[in-house]
């Protein structure tokens, strides 16, 4: 593979899921192998949340779409679609930020116990993870709309497979996080 | 079989013994080829000169094929005898019943005999001869048991209870020691256990459950009060008093232990006076704090401590 | 006018070095033969520390009931040892040496990702210093390399020691994660188009999948880094069983990285050893494949043998035994490996060098390791021996009877081509003698030490345990001569780098890309790169009527 940017990515991302992964059997683990009942799951709204989920999904579908109309040199696509898929994960973010918001009110917080501090802290870092990749799309729309001319076609493709991988990251957090609980 | 050493000797660690025995062998073959072939090899084709080049030939594949096979055949005959012998040495009834809950706290031993409502603090007597079945825990880090002749290590971790059998063939003392790191003075939270034959460990039963003297010499008075006025109260339970606070050790028939403090002092006058004046000075980091206590009533609680039998 | 432009890999513009001579260039610099070096520096300025701190330790621990040191100190002391051992030490001098080697092995100018590389490097380096900095914080960490929680949580370790650990261990692990990535787009992306992935010096085989380990195991470590980091800083409850958190958890994510950091530690090392056993034999690697291929045996093995560090805090036996079979089974690809090297010995025309020395020595005790791991793989066995000296023997023998004399072997093998000269024969016959010999004095000893029943991490011990006080003794005394072997290598070093550049191209006879560059070499390293067809070019370039058979 002559891609490096891609390849580099790709295993980044390798890299990244064992942290995702040990986040995520910390919530499990302590949900099914402790005797502690899941204090946080009940005043969780997965329905809220799973149309934020959608819209996290629609971000990754307007970016492949966006990478379509670059490959055919079509610009002003591009940076429609760009932008549409920043705005989504910006909506995203939202949703997870007034989730928080209520939570707290609530008491729910991450000192409140065991459970709240491994689901503060897998979003968190989920979160951290998604506005990462808004401000990689950022530069790039920047980078296209502005006087800087260069943009490498493989800078691209690393950031595509990064907000793909935040995305499928996002589906198991919420199966395990929002959707177990109803099982 | 022969013991590994002297510490190993006693019939509940058969198994291990003949387990290391063996690897000590295989080992020992293995790592003596190793250094012959080394050895030979090195000085065999010894270069003569810099630009001696070699005679060429390579060792055939083959032997790398037999020395798989040879190491699949003894992972083999290991993994069996290991399987066996976590059986032997680790199987606990569904429903364990200790006859000791010995508990691990920041350097020292707490243990509780749930049949007899017997506790007491750092010596743990058993009767010899029996296989006894200890449930461990900690009241604050990760600690771990082990007395090397009488079974073996487990570690103690809060939130977790953890059974093991103990077994001690005849009577006698003996030393073991907290395994896991456990903060500052883990190297001085050793073990001493004492096993005894049926008799007198029924009678040290027994003594341990009698009442603990309330009354003294004056000094002895003056030092049992000091002992509520300084809140002493507030840590150390003595059973048969209202004194019931478990976070320090147990003192009821303190002096009837023979040593204190994780099993680093003698228990006499003089340690015993020295430990209260100045806790950090003899033990740094203990939780005792330091009472800055009078010359007198140094010498009315050592008075009150040391005749609590 | 396209607003995009193509832009071809590699016609990138870097920040570039105009000369190799002025000293403020090296921060700035992306050239991965500076880094490699400055990487070098780094893991040498942290043994040195490391070592002291050693030395402070056997100094304690000669006599029984000594107060020479405070217990609060002396856990401060061992933490940072074995901290500062692995991840300062190790890990630069390993990723310094491949950093250095790999793209002139495969025929490559730079790293695939030159800031990159400069980024790990930096990140290593400040979380090394951040570490020590805890020192003049109010106190280093003190809760040993493993931080076993819960005495590493607020309530029990109370000064910001253990912040700063974890802080550091998280900066070096990203560098390490850098690191990994580069090595592995390096080496996937730059070779020379002669070059097929099954003609890669071994060297760089085990760099490539030792890439692959540290990708997959550091996130697990920086996982339970951070989460023991919230814990700390925000009253988050992981690992705190009192409210509701495990303590073995911990255990779990530490060790699940811990034991492939083991082989991270150890593949490298195997991969000088398959350097410099054949050049120094004048002979084939025997078995290059059984090597390779061996190689990834163990990396897919490393992860699932963790549990072995953790038989005695009370897991079923069904939970143990397995692990018990899969750290059996480890054992085998890497003791076949010890018989490929002394197959390569075989019939060879063996050069006694000092770089040859230290690979037999860690033939040896490496070996001896090997087989005290083994050991503990025998579950009753670890119950009576785990975290005894005996584990303490048996580390040492891996990481320092292993890795290290490893490390050696490579210094004395590449110096010349790193710094143009030879580092003193004599001298090193002196740092290796001392070295070797004052290593199994203080270590075979601590084996006893273990199956006498004491455990590590003790500050002291009863000085009426008169057999521990003779062994101890011993291993101090081991451990000061392991002392003056180093200062001959400082010495050695120092002078050796005075001296005139004199180092030709290919002093060893060597085989490999990385001796067809100039001793040291050039700000680029290749003008043009020397066909490649089998897996020993320079050997096919000198030998052209009797080459080695074709691979591509």
């Amino acid at each position: 593979m002559k891609d490096k940017g891609k390849l580099l990515m790709l295993l980044m991302i390798g890299s990244e899921t064992f942290f995702f992964i040990a986040l995520i059997i910390g919530y499990v683990y302590y949900r099914n192998f402790t005797e502690a009942t899941d204090t946080v799951a009940q005043h969780l709204d997965a329905v809220r949340a799973g149309i934020f989920t959608l819209f996290l999904i629609a971000s990754s579908g307007t970016l492949m779409i966006s990478k379509r109309a670059l490959n055919k040199e079509n610009f002003k696509g591009f940076n429609i679609f760009l932008l549409l898929s920043i705005v989504l994960g910006i909506v995203f973010i939202t949703g997870q930020v007034t989730e928080y918001i209520g939570l707290y009110q609530e008491q729910i917080t991450l000192s409140k116990d065991v459970f709240g501090s491994s689901f503060f802290t897998l979003t968190g870092f989920h979160g951290f993870h998604v506005i990462l990749g808004i401000l990689a799309l950022l530069i790039l729309l920047i980078m296209s709309l502005g006087k800087l001319r260069r943009v490498s076609i493989a800078g691209f493709g690393g950031v595509e497979v990064y907000w793909h991988f935040v995305d499928v990251v996002w589906l198991f957090v919420f199966y395990f996080v929002y959707i177990t609980p109803l099982l | 079989m022969i013991a590994v050493l002297p510490f190993y000797s006693t019939q509940v660690l058969e198994y291990t013994n003949f387990l290391y025995w063996s690897f000590a062998v295989v080992a020992a073959i293995i790592l003596g080829l190793v250094i012959f072939f080394t050895y030979r090899y090195t000085t065999k084709y010894k270069a003569k000169s810099p630009t001696d080049q070699p005679q060429s030939g390579s060792v055939s594949h083959k032997f790398e094929v037999f020395a798989l096979i040879t190491a699949s055949l003894i992972t083999v005959f290991f993994m069996f005898f290991t399987v066996q012998s976590m059986k032997e040495i680790q199987t606990i009834p569904d429903d364990p019943k200790p006859d000791i809950i010995i508990t691990g706290h920041q350097w020292w031993w707490e243990a509780e005999y749930p049949n007899s409502k017997v506790i007491t603090s750092n010596e743990v007597h058993i009767p010899a001869g029996k296989k006894v079945l200890l449930a461990l825990n900690s009241a604050d880090v990760i600690h771990s048991w082990w007395v090397p002749e009488l079974g073996r290590k487990i570690d103690m971790i809060p939130g977790m209870t953890n059974y093991m059998w103990m077994y001690a063939e005849k009577p006698g003392e003996y030393l073991g020691t907290c395994s896991e790191f456990c903060g500052m003075q883990h190297a001085r939270m050793r073990i001493r256990v004492i096993a005894d034959d049926e008799a007198n460990f029924k009678k040290w039963q027994e003594e341990q459950l009698e009442p603990v003297i309330t009354e003294g010499s004056a000094l002895f008075e003056k030092g049992r009060n000091l002992f509520e006025q300084k809140t002493c109260t507030n840590c150390h339970a003595i059973n048969g008093t209202s004194y019931n606070e478990n976070i320090g050790p147990n003192l009821t028939h303190f002096a009837s232990r023979k040593r204190f403090l994780g099993d680093f002092k003698e228990v006499n006058a003089t340690n015993l006076r020295a430990w209260l004046h100045d806790p950090q000075k003899v033990k740094e980091g203990a939780k005792m704090p330091n009472f800055i206590l009078s010359d007198q009533e140094l010498n009315a609680l050592v008075e009150y401590i040391i005749h609590l039998k | 006018m396209s607003l995009f432009i193509n832009i071809q890999e590699g016609e990138d513009q870097l920040p570039e070095v105009t000369s190799d001579k002025g000293r403020l260039l090296w921060i700035s610099s992306v050239d991965h033969k500076q880094l490699g070096i400055m990487y070098l520096w780094l893991a040498l300025f942290f043994f040195i520390i490391g070592g002291l701190e050693a030395m402070l330790i056997r100094a304690q621990l000669a006599v029984g009931d000594n107060d020479l040191i405070s217990p609060e100190f002396y856990n401060q002391l061992f933490t940072m040892h074995g901290t500062t051992m692995i991840f300062l030490v190790l890990m630069p001098a390993l990723i310094g040496l491949a950093t250095y080697l790999i793209p002139l092995m495969i025929g490559a100018n730079e790293m695939a990702f030159p800031r990159l590389n400069a980024f790990s490097f930096w990140m290593t380096c400040l979380g090394g210093f951040l570490m020590y900095f805890s020192f003049f914080a109010g106190g280093a960490p003190d809760a040993g390399w493993f931080n076993y929680a819960p005495l590493s949580e607020s309530n029990y370790s109370s000064t910001q020691g253990v912040d700063y650990y974890l802080v550091g261990l998280i900066l070096t692990g990203m560098g390490s994660i850098g690191a990994g990535l580069n090595f592995v787009t390096t080496i996937l992306t730059l070779r020379s188009p002669d070059i097929k992935l099954n003609m890669l010096p071994l060297f760089a085989w085990m760099i490539f999948i030792n890439g692959f380990l540290i990708l997959a195991a550091f996130p697990l470590l920086n996982a339970g880094l951070f989460m023991m980091l919230i814990d700390r800083q925000f009253d988050a409850h992981f690992f705190i069983p009192s409210s509701g958190g495990s303590a073995i958890l911990w255990q779990h994510f530490f060790w699940s990285f811990g034991h492939p950091e083991v082989y991270i530690l150890a593949l490298p090392a195997f991969g000088i050893i398959s350097e410099v056993i054949p050049v120094f034999s004048r002979n084939k690697i025997f078995g290059y494949k059984f090597v390779a291929a061996s190689t990834v045996a163990i990396a897919l093995l490393a992860f699932g043998v963790w549990v072995h560090h953790m038989f005695a805090v009370g897991m079923t036996n069904t939970v143990n035994g397995f692990f018990a079979a899969s750290s059996m089974l480890i054992g085998i690809p890497t003791g076949v490996k010890v018989i490929n090297w002394i197959g390569t010995l075989y019939k060879g025309s063996i050069r006694m060098t000092v770089s040859m020395m230290f690979a037999v020595a860690f033939l040896i005790d490496f070996t001896i390791g090997g087989l005290s791991g083994a050991s503990f793989a025998i579950v009753p066995i670890d119950w009576q021996l785990t975290d005894t000296y005996y584990v303490v023997a048996h580390i040492h023998y891996v990481f320092l009877g292993g890795t290290a004399f490893g490390i050696f072997a490579g210094i004395y093998y590449w110096f010349p081509k790193i710094s143009g000269r030879f580092l003193s024969e004599k001298l090193g016959k002196w740092h290796l003698w001392l070295f070797v010999i004052g290593f199994n004095f203080t270590f075979l000893v601590q084996h006893v030490l273990g199956i006498l029943g004491m455990p590590r991490r003790i500050y002291t011990y009863p000085s009426r345990f008169g057999s521990w006080e003779i062994f101890n003794m011993i291993s101090t005394l081991g451990a000061v001569m392991m002392f003056v072997a180093i200062a001959v290598f400082l010495w050695n070093l120092f002078i050796t780098l005075k001296k005139p550049r004199t180092a030709p191209k290919n002093p060893w006879e060597a085989w490999t890309l990385e001796w067809a560059t100039n001793s040291p070499p050039d700000l680029k390293n290749f003008e043009e790169v020397p066909r490649v067809h089998s897996r020993r070019p320079l050997w096919d370039l000198a030998n052209p009527d009797n080459p080695d058979k074709r691979l591509n």
